[in-house]
């Protein structure tokens, strides 16, 4: 008879605690929560999401280059004409077209941001 | 921007069940926004990854749990209260309505709820989440499994030993007897 009693209180005490367990907790929730977070969402992506832009830099010297060798190159070529520095300078200068269409083009010469 | 429309969408959603899960895992309402802040950010960076909403849910509740063990390392770290329940901010239990109850009940059933929240607080982290997770969310064992990272048969070793150590904890602090009242067939049978 201790024991059936000891039983019922222990199957009561069960029921208690998955009645506490299973009862859901009020929670008060700020009304611009959603909003404010994703609010943050944006400023974050921006700032790891920067581009360095090295290729950019690098294609941009590179034509400074070409330019300066094209300039050398004619007057050297100026003084004495030969097949090898005109086809240099045809091959320099179809270089540098192709850097400008290329820069001008794809990837938007005046707007390198975008 | 349409992404950032969708996500607040998201966030709007989910709100409530990540609020929740956190108060009750974490057993305090301090710091509850930025927690649930940080619970959506996390859900943003692994977005593009995902597909479907079960599983937005899942790892919701994914990132809530990990969060919530986070927040308990920083609490440790800080020498502070465990538990913390019984404060103004954090007793969500007594804010519980019980209709058509008399008073002496009502407050004998907020004294237990208190002390179940008590023994919720000193059970190791994975078993407060399955259990929170299985009971409150009513979630299966597959889906809990699948949050958790863990497999199926953990989750009921957890769930068991959580619902054992829980009942243990209250019969011994509750020795001078809390009288059982409700005999109301539970809920238990998601799994």
């Amino acid at each position: 008879m201790h024991e059936q009693r000891m039983r019922d209180a222990k199957d009561e005490l069960d029921l208690r605690v998955t009645r506490a367990l299973e009862r859901v907790p009020e929670v008060t929730i700020p009304a611009e929560f959603a909003a404010r977070v994703a609010a943050q969402v944006p400023k974050r992506r921006e700032m790891a999401a920067r581009p360095a832009r090295y290729g950019w830099m690098a294609m941009r010297s590179s034509m400074a280059v070409l330019v300066i060798a094209m300039v050398a190159v004619a007057m050297h070529a100026g003084q004495r004409s030969s097949v090898f520095g005109t086809m240099l300078e045809w091959m320099l200068c179809a270089e540098l077209v192709g850097l400008a269409v290329w820069l001008g083009g794809v990837k938007g010469l005046f707007a390198p941001e975008a | 921007m349409a992404t950032d429309f969708s996500f607040e969408e998201i966030v709007r959603e989910h709100q409530a069940m990540v609020f929740r899960t956190l108060l009750r895992l974490t057993g305090s309402r301090e710091h509850l926004d930025d927690l649930a802040q940080e619970v959506f950010l996390r859900l943003y960076r692994a977005l593009p990854g995902f597909r479907g909403e079960a599983l937005v849910t899942t790892y919701l509740y994914r990132i809530a749990v990990n969060v919530a063990q986070d927040e308990w390392k920083r609490r440790r770290k800080d020498a502070q209260s465990l538990v913390s329940i019984s404060d103004e901010t954090s007793a969500w239990e007594e804010r519980l309505p019980h209709p058509g109850r008399n008073a002496e009940e009502q407050m004998e059933e907020r004294e237990f709820q208190l002390a179940v929240e008590e023994q919720m607080q000193r059970l190791s982290q994975v078993e407060r989440a399955v259990l929170v997770l299985y009971h409150q969310e009513e979630r299966t064992y597959e889906q809990i499994a699948l949050a958790l990272g863990l497999p199926i048969g953990t989750v009921r070793t957890h769930l068991h030993r959580g619902r054992r150590k829980l009942r243990e904890g209250i019969a011994a602090r509750g020795s001078d007897g809390y009288r059982t009242q409700g005999k109301e067939a539970p809920c238990t049978s998601n799994g």
